[in-house]
């Protein structure tokens, strides 16, 4: 190597040292429901926007990527302060709406907890003009105390719960691994499911809590070992605005 | 340059070590082990590597693993557990009745009772007719003390009710007839030559296995069956296949072992 050719050599080593691994694909920006994301598609995958679901496809392999609301007591919270705001502005209507999009049985600890909490639910969810504001102002106050006073369930103990919307029957299927991680710098759970027998039937999730709201990325139609390259990508490269 | 007999033979000899090949072929390649749990008592075994895709298999009272070789004529290799006996074993259900009764509520504790009781129309051995008898006789006083409430009675029949069920112990020869394989048992037995089961060790535990060859589609299969009983569990590995790849399946099966089990 010559004198002059060693600099050379080290600004661009610092150079590519600075800018890091190029992404296997391209960064995308994707509203996911409540989740603002840079979502890297990779190279050979389209990227299909429906909203609260997007999708990455290839052939017959999916990747989908879903929120699932505020699967957790601090987003429940926020959405009831939502709704009680909505409703003394006199919009009953879309303080019911706010309410009706929630799964306030899935999101409390217990069913006991859910029966105790379920009178004032039902009382603010009606809103009826007859009650007048008083119950309902009531039933949103003792909502609101019920709800600061439960521990929440953890990351894991949600991400089981909510595995049964996407086919996870747990008479056939079973939990091979669970890891807490974090995931764009937000706590996450990566989980994989297999069929109990033969182990087959491999699918990752991964759920990752982000501003009270439940994200989940998790291998859809196909083969486990065609997508999980481009599954691990996805997850490594997911980041939140 | 001009390579004499003896270099020639040198040369293939050192070619065939470093392929891997030489006297008595190389070794089947396997994937590494994996734990499979299909009932009370889990099984370790190393897969067959790439080439083999995998499916749940159930029938005939067996429940696991089939691997079924890509591209070919129909050649598999199933490891599964006979959980018709392995799901009469009751010694975890009473270990976990023994903690949570008093906390259930009567009707629960009921029902349970009714769901540990074992009544079959058959027995594998006169040994377990007389110990579920015992089993079952200790839930009734059992049950019949809850209802009097007589609680500390109620504690000491359900512990006499377990000492009972884990004194069942099934052995191989009780219990394999239940899946022994016998050309007389398929839809065309003339197809089939059957050699005489042969005694053997799987895993620490005696082990009997079957060959056999089937004719079929001017073609000559393979077969054999291996079946070990292990913590009240029977195992039963099966291929039929080429001959070539016999030595993969013994690969598998050699590969078994057995982690703690229920109960152990």
């Amino acid at each position: 190597m010559t004198r002059h050719a060693l600099p050379s050599v080290l600004v661009t080593a610092l150079l590519l040292g600075a800018c890091g691994p190029s992404p296997p694909g391209v960064i995308v920006r994707a509203q996911v429901g409540e989740h603002e994301l840079g979502l890297l598609v990779p190279e050979g995958w389209q990227h299909f926007d429906n909203d609260r679901q997007h999708r990455l496809q290839r052939e017959i392999a999916r990747i989908e990527i879903e929120d699932l609301g505020p699967l957790s007591l601090a987003g429940l919270e926020r959405e009831v302060v939502r709704a009680r705001e909505l409703f003394r502005d006199g919009r009953r209507d879309d303080a019911r709406s706010v309410l009706r999009g929630l799964d306030p049985a899935a999101t409390f600890p217990t069913p006991e907890d859910w029966k105790a909490a379920s009178p004032s639910w039902w009382v603010a969810l009606q809103a009826k003009e007859e009650f007048g504001s008083g119950p309902i102002e009531e039933a949103y106050s003792r909502l609101l105390t019920q709800l600061s006073e439960l521990p929440d369930k953890s990351l894991e103990d949600r991400a089981r719960q909510v595995l049964t919307r996407f086919g996870h029957d747990s008479a056939r299927d079973d939990i091979a691994s669970v890891e807490t991680v974090e995931v764009g710098g937000r706590p996450a759970v990566l989980l994989m499911t297999w069929d109990r027998l033969s182990h087959a039937q491999r699918k990752r999730h991964c759920f990752v809590e982000n501003r009270g709201n439940l994200l989940v990325l998790r291998m859809g139609l196909g083969q486990h070992e065609e997508m999980e390259t481009a599954f691990e990508s996805v997850v490594d490269w997911l980041d939140f605005a | 340059m001009q390579w004499s007999r003896v270099q020639f033979g040198l040369l293939a000899s050192v070619l065939l070590v470093a392929c891997g090949g030489g006297p008595g072929g190389s070794a089947p390649k396997l994937a590494p082990p994996e734990e499979f749990r299909w009932g009370g008592q889990p099984i370790t075994f190393s897969p067959p590597s790439s080439g083999w895709r995998r499916q749940r298999d159930q029938h005939g009272g067996i429940r696991g693993v089939r691997f079924i070789k890509t591209g070919s004529v129909g050649e598999g290799i199933a490891i599964g557990e006979y959980y018709q006996l392995g799901d009469r074993d009751r010694c975890r259900a009473l270990a976990e009745f023994l903690e949570e009764y008093d906390s259930l509520s009567r009707k629960e504790t009921l029902r349970r009772v009714q769901k540990i009781r074992m009544g079959y129309m058959s027995w594998f051995s006169d040994h377990e007719e007389r110990l579920a008898s015992v089993v079952n006789e200790q839930l009734d006083e059992f049950r019949n003390a809850v209802i009097h409430g007589r609680m500390l009675e109620a504690e000491r029949a359900l512990e006499l009710a377990q000492d009972a069920a884990l004194e069942i112990r099934h052995e191989l020869d009780d219990v394999v007839d239940e899946v022994l394989f016998r050309a007389e048992d398929r839809t065309d037995p003339h197809f089939y030559v059957v050699e005489e089961p042969v005694e053997g060790e799987l895993a620490g535990e005696p082990s009997l296995s079957v060959s056999y060859t089937m004719e079929r589609d001017r073609r000559t299969y393979s077969g054999r069956q291996v079946y070990v009983v292990r913590n009240n569990r029977l195992f039963v590995a099966d291929f039929i296949g080429l001959a070539e790849n016999l030595p993969l399946f013994d690969a598998v099966v050699q590969s078994i072992t057995f982690p703690p089990g229920d109960c152990e």
